[in-house]
């Protein structure tokens, strides 16, 4: 288990749980990160923010904010 | 038979229904605010074979949770039964996405159907859609759509033409089997204790959902539905949930799956990749992102200008009426004295607001262009960053860079944030950023006074600006940013598409004539008090109250730098940037102030005169105080009620401007004085 900030560019997964505080969970739910959902990341630069793509939609997600957020990566992808 | 009825319309962020909205209404809007909230509230009225509809065009959000004052007010409308039926607008194209605003509408016992919009581009891209297994299982119309398109309206006019409206409640049922197998006893209990029909218009299982999401709004509504003791022992079985909002999300999106795995096939069945494309791996790349981003900033900046010239052009010829009128007004015999308050007050007022008008326009238009096509969330995404140091995150840098070209845009600009406290810190941090017009002020003096040197003043300049951003962000940013206000980045980067062109015009200019409409007492005002200060019969300067006030106040003022001259056009920069340097065309030669201020963009003030005027009565350390009390202060009256507008704060607005207002003058201060000592 990894947190979505500890991704690599290019690896993809399936998100597993998502933590924090109400008002993020609730906001991050409504643009498609929920637990089960597949996901690749497309970009992963230290100091900014992660960028994925999930349910078809490219999405930029803020670091820290990705900490909260369990993955399971998926091998050999 | 003449009808009326309220068409609401709903969907998230980039579904198109903005399009739809002004395609629908076309010129016949208003734009308003709802009861004591910060939010926009547009309607508008559309007519179709004698009846009259009216449309809400509820804002851009997510979901229905009550996260921000949209959402709020979304979801109030909706319950508040006002509207007779709501269009909720899916991107056909995003589907399993946008389909997560129907599922939280699911529930809601409103009248609703669904548009599936950008038809055309998920069938581009393999996608087909078998709408009347859609109809069945959602229990509402389901209309393909292209909103535009308006080969597509046709097919809505005559929805709307239906007598079985009342009937179209979006079927809840399997959304409420997947709550139950999620939550299984938790949800059982819960929904036996709740009132068997539901709160209003409220079905259970949405009433559970948004308790699951710790809603706040939901949970004071069923407290006062059910009594304090049963609402107790619904809390009890909620706190067992964890993680609520995740888990109702994640039920949401169940069904939505298996709706799409019923419903829409792919012909298509590569799907869409995960790459980049080959420009977007340059905008969001991290050595080459920030410098693309810069380019095509500073390149929409100069083409903003370009877009402002034609009525920058307009507002400069306009006092040139003003002495043939002026002319013919004394040749009836009107009194000179109204003449003039008519001629160099009023007019002058008039042509200066629009000519600061077309400054909005330009980058308005320009900024809004970057934001249709797509591109603007990719500078948000590099200079995320960036903001986050000042507290806030990637979309506020919108108003920061519109005020490159006009603060009063950069204000307008600052609504893509989602809370009221990340809009008036944005704001508020924003006004320190120069303007175009601060920029051709600053520039001509410094030539003047340090030649080559000027490039080191601006360097200073640029360097104080980021220290009164950090300052302005410790003294206000606690005030505005609440722990809630103080979130990160969660944005969509829309894939790239082509502008339309029309739409855009007509927002553009929807925002210039009521930035105009707002400005345009204020400024008259403001001019028709310089206008008794300055006015003498013989059009000499020094006859005037302004100089009498002056000359007594120039001790104080020196003592910052700042003769009185430089005191009056430091003051007048508060009416517009651009102003200033009439002003000091005016003050230096002792002619007529209010004139000069309209009639500096003709004859731009032949700026060689300018110069030796203000080089023979200034010294470099004066001409330095001058220069840091001007770029410091505060932008301009029309950003001003710009911002009082945005933000609805009329009190945290003024306050802001008098931070401004005193940080500059102490800055001049220091200017002045280290300047002592070099020169």
């Amino acid at each position: 288990m990894k947190k979505l900030n500890e991704v690599k560019s290019g690896k993809s997964g399936t998100i597993l749980s998502v933590d924090g505080r109400v008002d993020f969970q609730r906001r991050i739910t409504a643009v498609g990160v929920t637990p089960g959902s597949r996901f690749s990341v497309v970009r992963n630069e230290a100091k900014y923010p992660v960028l994925l793509k999930i349910r078809s939609t490219l999405l930029a997600v803020d670091r820290s904010d990705c900490a909260e957020i369990a993955v399971e990566v998926t091998e050999n992808d | 038979m003449t009808e009326t009825m309220t068409i609401a319309l709903l969907g998230q962020p980039n579904s198109g229904k903005s399009t739809f909205y002004n395609a629908l209404t076309g010129s016949h809007q208003h734009v308003g605010n709802w009861p004591g909230k910060t939010v926009e509230k547009n309607t508008g009225i559309f007519k179709c074979k004698d009846n009259t509809y009216t449309v809400t065009d509820l804002p851009g959000t997510y979901s229905l949770a009550a996260n921000s004052e949209e959402e709020i007010v979304t979801r109030e409308y909706i319950a508040g039964g006002e509207a007779d039926l709501v269009c909720i607008l899916a991107d056909a194209s995003q589907l399993e996405r946008s389909l997560f605003m129907l599922e939280d509408f699911a529930g809601i016992r409103v009248p609703a159907v669904l548009l599936l919009n950008m038809l055309d581009v998920a069938e581009s891209s393999g996608k087909i859609i078998d709408v009347p297994a859609i109809e069945k299982s959602l229990g509402i119309p389901v209309l393909p759509f292209v909103a535009a398109d308006k080969k597509y309206y046709g097919a809505f006019y005559k929805l709307l033409e239906r007598r079985d409206m009342k009937n179209w409640i979006l079927d809840s049922n399997s959304l409420s089997e997947m709550y139950k197998s999620e939550f299984g006893e938790i949800y059982d209990n819960v929904l036996n204790t709740l009132p068997r029909d539901g709160i209003a218009v409220y079905e259970n299982s949405w009433i559970f959902a948004k308790l699951a999401e710790n809603d706040m709004a939901a949970e004071a509504m069923t407290e006062t539905a059910v009594g304090r003791e049963r609402f107790a022992s619904i809390k009890k079985d909620i706190e067992k949930i964890n993680n609520g909002a995740s888990h109702t999300g994640n039920c949401k999106f169940k069904w939505i799956d298996e709706f799409i795995s019923d419903c829409v096939s792919n012909v298509n069945s590569k799907g869409s990749t995960d790459e980049l494309g080959k420009f977007d791996r340059l905008a969001v790349s991290k050595r080459g992102g920030k410098w693309l981003a810069a380019g095509i900033i500073l390149l929409g900046l100069m083409v903003s200008m370009v877009f402002a010239a034609p009525l920058m052009y307009l507002g400069s010829i306009l006092p040139l009426l003003a002495d043939p009128v002026s002319k013919w007004l004394l040749d009836i015999g009107t009194a000179p004295m109204l003449v003039s308050l008519l001629c160099d007050g009023i007019w002058t007022a008039f042509s200066f607001t629009v000519m600061m008008c077309s400054f909005v326009f330009g980058t308005t238009f320009v900024f809004g262009f970057l934001e249709e096509i797509g591109y603007m969330a990719r500078i948000s995404y590099v200079f995320d960053g960036t903001m986050r140091r000042l507290g806030l995150h990637g979309k506020a840098v919108m108003p920061f860079l519109v005020s490159f070209g006009c603060n009063i845009a950069g204000a307008t600009g600052a609504r893509v944030l989602d809370t009221w406290g990340q809009r008036m810190a944005a704001i508020s941090m924003s006004w320190v950023v120069p303007c175009g017009s601060t920029w051709g002020v600053v520039g001509l003096v410094a030539s003047v006074f340090f030649g080559p040197w000027a490039a080191v003043v601006v360097f200073l300049l640029f360097a104080v600006s980021v220290l009164h951003l950090q300052l302005t962000a410790k003294i206000f940013g606690k005030r505005f940013l609440s722990e809630s206000d103080r979130t990160g980045l969660i944005m969509e980067l829309p894939p790239y598409h082509k502008a339309r062109w029309g739409s855009l015009i007509v927002s553009s200019l929807g925002k210039m004539v009521s930035a105009f409409k707002r400005a345009i007492h204020i400024v008259t005002i403001v001019l028709v008090i310089m206008w008794v200060l300055s006015y003498t019969s013989d059009g000499n300067l020094s006859g005037s109250i302004l100089y009498r006030i002056g000359s007594v106040i120039e001790p104080v003022t020196m003592w910052f730098g700042l003769r009185w001259q430089t005191f009056i056009a430091w003051l007048a920069s508060m009416m517009g940037k651009e102003g200033a340097l009439g002003i000091i065309a005016a003050v230096f030669n002792d002619s007529n102030v209010l004139h000069s201020v309209a009639m500096q963009k003709v004859v731009t003030v032949d700026s060689v005169s300018i110069g030796e005027s203000l080089s023979a009565a200034l010294t470099k350390p004066e001409a330095l105080a001058f220069i840091f009390a001007f770029y410091f202060n505060m932008p301009c009256l029309m950003t001003m009620s710009a911002t009082a507008h945005e933000t609805h704060s009329l009190k945290w607005t003024l306050l802001v401007a008098g931070y401004y207002i005193i940080v500059s003058i102490i800055l001049a201060a220091v200017a002045y004085h280290i300047g002592c000592l070099i020169f």
